[in-house]
């Protein structure tokens, strides 16, 4: 009976995956270096785990991980991810909507618990549609219409692809934003500070961003800011075609 | 108000521990993302998988009680998150025996050209349970209690899925020994 055959392939695995305790690795370690056998039963072995590692230490990247997030960078992933938990908080979580809201017809927000007032908002632009963020401001200003008080309070936040509208120089809906910051102290517009720093890393320029739009924070942040202070109801608006 | 007030805090009391669990899933991603495709070979679906993970770590950042296992943590979200795409593939899923077809669309081994791809065709060939036991012990580096908590599995049933997917693995290596050499070599550069 050779030392090989002490060894069952099960201890060899512990040996190879670093389960075994001191002094069994000690034992290991000297019957490997009287056995040839045996040696070359850890040496294959080794070299099987060594090869599960190469196969899979460069996988193919999804190509649908890059058009669902733009750039696909980790930050950006991750921001999209807690995006998406916002909402899933939103569903779950009882956060209502605003009762007019119920009014969007084709409208994709996340949320339809029972109506319920609420005096603070987050709306939450995501598509680069004037025709959705002009029927968005339609909202605010009704909701402001109808919340005099300045208690109430509504954030109108554009994602990284909503930046050209809030854009001084290009956007349609640069006279309907001012005329609602002009008009109502409780409106605030907050365009992504990371779609103006990638805008300005690739133009070589920042975009001129229509004034009084706050810029010092990105979307996500700025979103999670809010809700960490309480109070605030969160809107995700993905498709909204009227009120 | 008072329900308001509460989800308010329940909120709060989340997000307050997601910073730790965003920076960790920062850090981490590419390793679920790793582990998540040696398990379906696709891509596509392994983004899905860790997305979906990511998204119920941060919804469940409270859950994790001891920062010091949030690798575990994460990569046992990321297993129930593959559970439950197999649960939507097939009504009952026995992990031990269970090929995943899915896999097989990686190409047929002979066809294979490369080393690398013929180890990943040999993995999808093993039954799932076996599949992950081996990723998580040599993409991951998990120990095997580790593992056993992970996949929910008792410390036995570990140590038996590797030594069948090891068996297997040498077997299906041995099958073809004029890459053998290539492999070997191969391993020995990247040492």
């Amino acid at each position: 009976m050779s030392i090989d055959d002490n060894y069952s392939d099960e201890k060899l695995h512990m040996f190879i995956d670093d389960e075994m305790n001191s002094s069994d690795r000690a034992r290991m370690m000297e019957a490997i270096s009287k056995d040839e056998q045996l040696s070359n039963r850890v040496c294959e072995l080794v070299q099987l785990k060594d090869a599960v590692r190469l196969a899979y230490s460069e996988p193919p990247a999804s190509s649908h991980h890059v058009t669902r997030n733009g750039t696909g960078t980790p930050s950006n992933w991750l921001n999209a991810v807690a995006a998406a938990l916002l909402l899933a908080v939103g569903a779950t979580g009882g956060w209502l909507l605003y009762p007019q809201l119920a009014n969007l017809q084709g409208s994709e927000i996340v949320a339809s618990a029972p109506q319920q007032h609420t005096e603070k908002v987050i709306l939450h632009i995501s598509k680069s549609d004037p025709e959705q963020f002009s029927t968005a401001l339609a909202y605010a200003e009704k909701f402001l219409e109808e919340h005099a008080s300045s208690n109430n309070q509504i954030d109108v936040v554009a994602h990284a692809g909503v930046l050209d509208l809030m854009r001084s120089d290009i956007s349609p809906l640069k006279d309907q934003i001012i005329s609602l910051m002009d008009k109502y102290d409780n409106i605030h517009f907050i365009a992504c500070a990371g779609a103006i720093k990638m805008f300005t890393q690739k133009n070589g320029v920042a975009p001129d961003i229509i004034q009084g739009v706050g810029t010092d924070n990105t979307a996500f942040d700025h979103i999670v800011g809010r809700l960490q202070t309480g109070g605030w109801k969160y809107i995700k608006i993905e498709s909204v075609t009227e009120i | 108000m008072q329900t308001q007030n509460r989800q308010g805090m329940g909120i709060l009391s989340s997000i307050s521990n997601k910073s730790f669990i965003r920076s960790e899933l920062e850090k981490r991603r590419e390793l679920l993302y790793r582990l998540a495709y040696s398990w379906c070979h696709n891509p596509a679906l392994a983004d899905d998988l860790v997305q979906d993970a990511m998204v119920k770590a941060l919804k469940n950042a409270r859950q994790l009680k001891d920062t010091a296992s949030v690798k575990g943590w994460l990569s046992k979200i990321l297993a129930n998150c593959w559970y439950d795409h197999l649960r939507r593939y097939r009504e009952t899923v026995d992990l031990d025996n269970m090929p995943y077809e899915e896999a097989a669309s990686t190409g047929d081994i002979h066809e294979q050209q490369d080393i690398v791809s013929r180890v990943r065709a040999m993995i999808a060939t093993l039954p799932v349970g076996q599949r992950q036991v081996i990723t998580l012990v040599d993409l991951a580096g998990f120990s095997y209690i580790e593992i056993a908590d992970i996949l929910d599995i008792p410390i036995g049933t570990v140590m038996s899925r590797i030594s069948r997917a090891r068996k297997a693995l040498r077997v299906k290596l041995a099958d073809y020994d004029p890459r053998h050499d290539i492999l070997r070599a191969k391993i020995r550069r990247i040492k």
